[in-house]
């Protein structure tokens, strides 16, 4: 530890390193050594600094907002993770990247009903293997540029979804009562499935070109494609999607300009909850995400009118 | 850290005079996940981390999404939470004022202001708040700290906390040079620890 660095533990406590300084000084720092004693204690001072100011109650949404996100976003565990050098102050861990709040603003405006999906399928007909796609581009739909910043945080793919269940199922009742029991299955579903889909999901939105994009489906699910080309990497999750009818299933394509549909997979099954299909190598040369409902197993080309259809670039 | 009889929430657990809310009760529930806790925990807890995002951030739409983002962290955070190394209270106010700083900070960097125009703004600001701060009971003790500083060390201490100025900025704001602010910052920290009594390691 160099010398002049002691002289640093009041500015340090005082968030008043600029980052490169803190990082440096948290680097340095041994646990139990006198300088990172003092730097925790100078941060329990910082601490009560803070009765200097008044309280104010925040805006009476921001609880049931909060409530809706931590519903389906899982804890860290103790022992995994990035903590480590931050553990000498006992600082709350630094390194763990914020929830973008830009991509929660993007989510949070429910998109009008599509229509690019009826036009399509007007188009389209029956039986066709070719999806004519919207001639415009859509509108329903922003993309969402996810910042390269503080990147890697499940936080924030989580932090939009949450934001998506709570307008998805909101009501003039107030989301969380009408939609309880479809809130506690897609938690469920989101704490089993955890893992995987959570680091795939990562993955794809950590990359510096990842693409976000949310659609309303008809009869009031909501669906989320994201992507990066870098990555090569690319997901679809709905939530709320009702169950397909007996002996069908949901099958996702992938649509170029020309309208030529490649299968991207059949949707794992819905029933009011999330589901999460990974897209393999992205989307690829895709300009449209469409689904259909096909006989159970899915077939090699669209056999109905797709249900929605939506641009994804 | 022992039982100085002011610092309500540097006590150990059970021995401080009666914490507000139980704090430290509901953060060992939220450790496990428990929701409706947490819920009591934003209750207990939100108008002061707001208080003092709104602090530092002065805008009301950024503060809004800060609070957010730490009660969002204090939820994913909640296991890592060592309770043996500091109150609960403590430990989100931590996080709190880190979160403000960085988003004024990168909110300054984005619009290059002025930064003697910005001091000069906070410092007017400033006036009316304190007055009102000086009534609440809690910040009187912190305040008559604040007063047994020199001038340099106070005014140094708020613009870095409340101000959420880097020493740097503070050190141009002052007109002095770095190290000088690097150390009256340090100094005067250190005289806050002792009159506030929180415990020596």
């Amino acid at each position: 530890m160099d010398d002049h660095l002691h002289l640093l533990t009041g500015a340090y406590a005082l968030n008043a390193l600029d980052e490169d300084e803190r990082r440096h000084f948290e680097k340095s720092l041994t646990p139990g050594h006198p300088v990172a004693e003092e730097a925790r204690e100078l941060s329990q001072v910082a601490a009560l600094l803070a009765a200097g100011t008044t309280p104010v109650a925040p805006p009476a949404d921001l609880k049931a907002r909060l409530m809706a996100q931590i519903a389906v976003t899982p804890q860290f565990e103790a022992a995994t993770g990035p903590a480590g050098q931050e553990d000498a102050v006992q600082e709350p861990a630094g390194t763990v990247p914020a929830p973008a709040s830009a991509s929660e603003d993007t989510t949070t405006a429910q998109p009008p009903p599509s229509h690019g999906a009826d036009r399509a399928a007007e188009e389209a007909g029956a039986g066709s293997a070719r999806i004519a796609p919207p001639v415009t581009r859509s509108t329903d739909a922003e993309v969402v540029p996810l910042p390269a910043r503080r990147a890697s945080s499940s936080t924030r793919w989580l932090a939009a979804v949450a934001t998506v269940l709570a307008v998805a199922t909101a009501g003039t009742a107030g989301w969380a009562f009408q939609a309880q029991s479809q809130r506690e299955e897609a938690e469920r579903r989101l704490a089993a499935a955890q893992d995987s889909p959570a680091e795939a999901m990562n993955r794809i939105i950590a990359a510096p070109d990842a693409k976000l994009k949310q659609f309303a489906v008809p009869g009031g699910a909501t669906m989320l494609v994201m992507h990066s080309e870098k990555e090569g990497r690319g997901g679809v999750m709905t939530l709320g999607m009702a169950a397909a009818p007996q002996g069908k299933s949901y099958e996702l394509w992938l649509i170029d300009q020309a309208g030529a549909a490649k299968p991207a997979g059949l949707l794992n099954s819905g029933g009011g909850a999330s589901t999460w299909n990974e897209l393999p190598g992205g989307i690829g040369s895709a300009s449209f995400l469409g689904v259909t409902l096909e006989p159970e197993g899915g077939s090699p080309q669209p056999t109905t009118k797709p249900i929605l259809v939506e641009s994804i670039t | 850290m022992s039982g100085h009889e002011t610092v309500m929430y540097m006590h150990p657990p059970g021995t401080g005079p009666s914490a507000p809310a139980d704090v430290d009760e509901l953060m060992a529930l939220v450790a496990q996940g428990d929701q409706s806790a947490f819920g009591s925990l934003y209750d207990a807890l939100a108008p002061h981390v707001h208080g003092l995002v709104l602090r530092v951030l002065r805008d009301p739409a950024q503060s809004e999404e800060v609070t957010q983002e730490v009660f969002l962290e204090v939820w994913q955070q909640a296991k890592r939470f060592d309770a043996d190394r500091g109150r609960a209270r403590a430990w989100i106010t931590v996080m709190a004022h880190r979160r403000a700083v960085d988003r004024v900070r990168a909110a300054q960097a984005s619009q290059e202001r002025d930064l003697r125009e910005g001091i000069k703004e906070y410092r007017e600001s400033y006036d009316d708040v304190e007055h009102r701060v000086q009534v609440a009971l809690e910040s009187e003790r912190v305040h008559k700290a604040m007063e047994s500083l020199t001038e340099v060390q106070r005014q140094a201490i708020k613009l870095a906390y409340y101000g959420g100025y880097s020493y740097g900025e503070v050190a141009q704001a002052l007109d002095l040079p770095l190290g000088t602010v690097k150390t009256r910052i340090r100094d005067g920290m250190i005289r806050l620890r002792d009159t506030l009594g929180v415990g020596h390691g």
